[in-house]
């Protein structure tokens, strides 16, 4: 080691710098975890809704809701299925090489866009899903006109109010991460402090 | 947690320290970020199988996570006009002239290293907690001839701003 690495090295461990509270790590980590299960719980629940409709009101659904119950319930899976897939580099901590994780985190937040921008256009198709799903309901006969006009009224007002909320926040998040994306190529080059 | 991992997490925690201050200006900020590479570190060590000095893995866990934070904290800003206290003041009563020039030159010395490039940063700080080339090399990812040439530059450019 040369003298002047050697005066840098002496002065960079003079520096005082706090330490981390263990309890306070130890604390964190079962929030942490318990945060993950709830997230796993609620993805299983979500998944578990429609089969559980299918499976205790089966005598009472006919042959067009049915199918359309397990149709989302097979979408539902692929979706969750899907989405895991793609945050997977997220899933905890990386003791690879950092070459590695930085390709690993580019890779996460470009597909973390992905994400955002895959709930974004949710909005189109939870639209089109629904127009195709009161005409099939109004070709099968499925309610009588005055209850299918009723379900027509709840489901508009419904997605009027909860559809533009989702994409407000689909594309705040969609910005947020190509903000991310940008900020770690600077820091890879060395232009932010 | 326990008793092992929490001797090695005391015995390395003004290393941790320091990442956290390569990486974060803002007394807030790198306080939570000294807890999350606490926390990967701590985490991490369960899978330790030894293939490296115990100093080298906690380095490299806590570099990851640190860059992790900063990538992942892009609507901050990272200087120093985020919040009104940078680093913990010294006692002026008790510190002398040349205590507080020697901590001038290490808040200079952060500064410069954390306007360099990820990588750089990374090579320059490990050698300075006393890492080979070859270990720096194997926790970058990178040649040692590579990891020797960032350390050379970053050295001279360390030396010009102390």
């Amino acid at each position: 080691m040369s003298e002047g690495q050697d005066s840098l090295s002496q002065l960079w461990q003079k520096q005082k710098v706090e330490q981390a509270d263990l309890l306070e790590v130890t604390k964190k980590w079962r929030k942490v975890r318990l945060k993950q299960r709830f997230y796993v719980l609620l993805d299983f629940l979500s998944l578990a809704i429609p089969f559980a409709i299918i499976w205790f009101k089966a005598d009472k659904l006919d042959s067009f809701t049915t199918s359309m119950l397990i149709a989302l319930a097979v979408v539902g899976v692929a979706m969750v299925v899907y989405i895991t897939w793609l945050r997977r580099f997220s899933l905890g901590w990386s003791n690879s090489s950092t070459e590695q994780h930085i390709q690993q985190l580019q890779k996460q937040i470009q597909n973390n866009i992905k994400i955002a921008n895959f709930s974004l256009q949710s909005v189109w198709l939870v639209v089109i899903l629904s127009v195709l799903l009161y005409v099939c309901l109004y070709y099968f006969q499925v309610f009588p006109p005055e209850k299918l006009k009723d379900k027509i009224v709840f489901t508009v007002s419904f997605n009027a109010i909860v559809l533009p909320c989702i994409w407000v926040w689909a594309a705040r998040r969609k910005s947020r991460f190509s903000r991310e994306l940008a900020e770690l190529e600077q820091l890879l080059h060395g232009k932010n402090s | 947690m326990s008793t092992d991992f929490s001797q090695i997490l005391q015995a390395h925690s003004a290393l941790l320290g320091r990442v956290a201050a390569t990486y974060e200006a803002n007394f807030h900020l790198r306080q939570e970020l000294l807890q999350d590479i606490t926390l990967a570190v701590w985490q991490a060590l369960q899978k330790f199988k030894g293939d490296s000095s115990v100093k080298t893995y906690v380095l490299r866990v806590a570099h990851n996570k640190a860059i992790t934070h900063v990538a992942y904290h892009a609507k901050q800003p990272r200087n120093d006009s985020y919040c009104e206290i940078e680093a913990p003041k010294p006692n002026l009563q008790t510190t002398t002239d040349e205590q507080l020039g020697q901590q001038q030159q290490i808040q200079n010395m952060l500064k410069v290293i954390r306007n360099m490039p990820i990588q750089t940063r990374q090579v320059v700080t490990m050698s300075m907690e006393g890492l080979s080339y070859h270990e720096i090399a194997d926790a970058c990812g990178i040649s040692n001839s590579n990891a020797g040439v960032i350390l050379n530059r970053a050295r001279k450019v360390l030396m010009e701003s102390i």
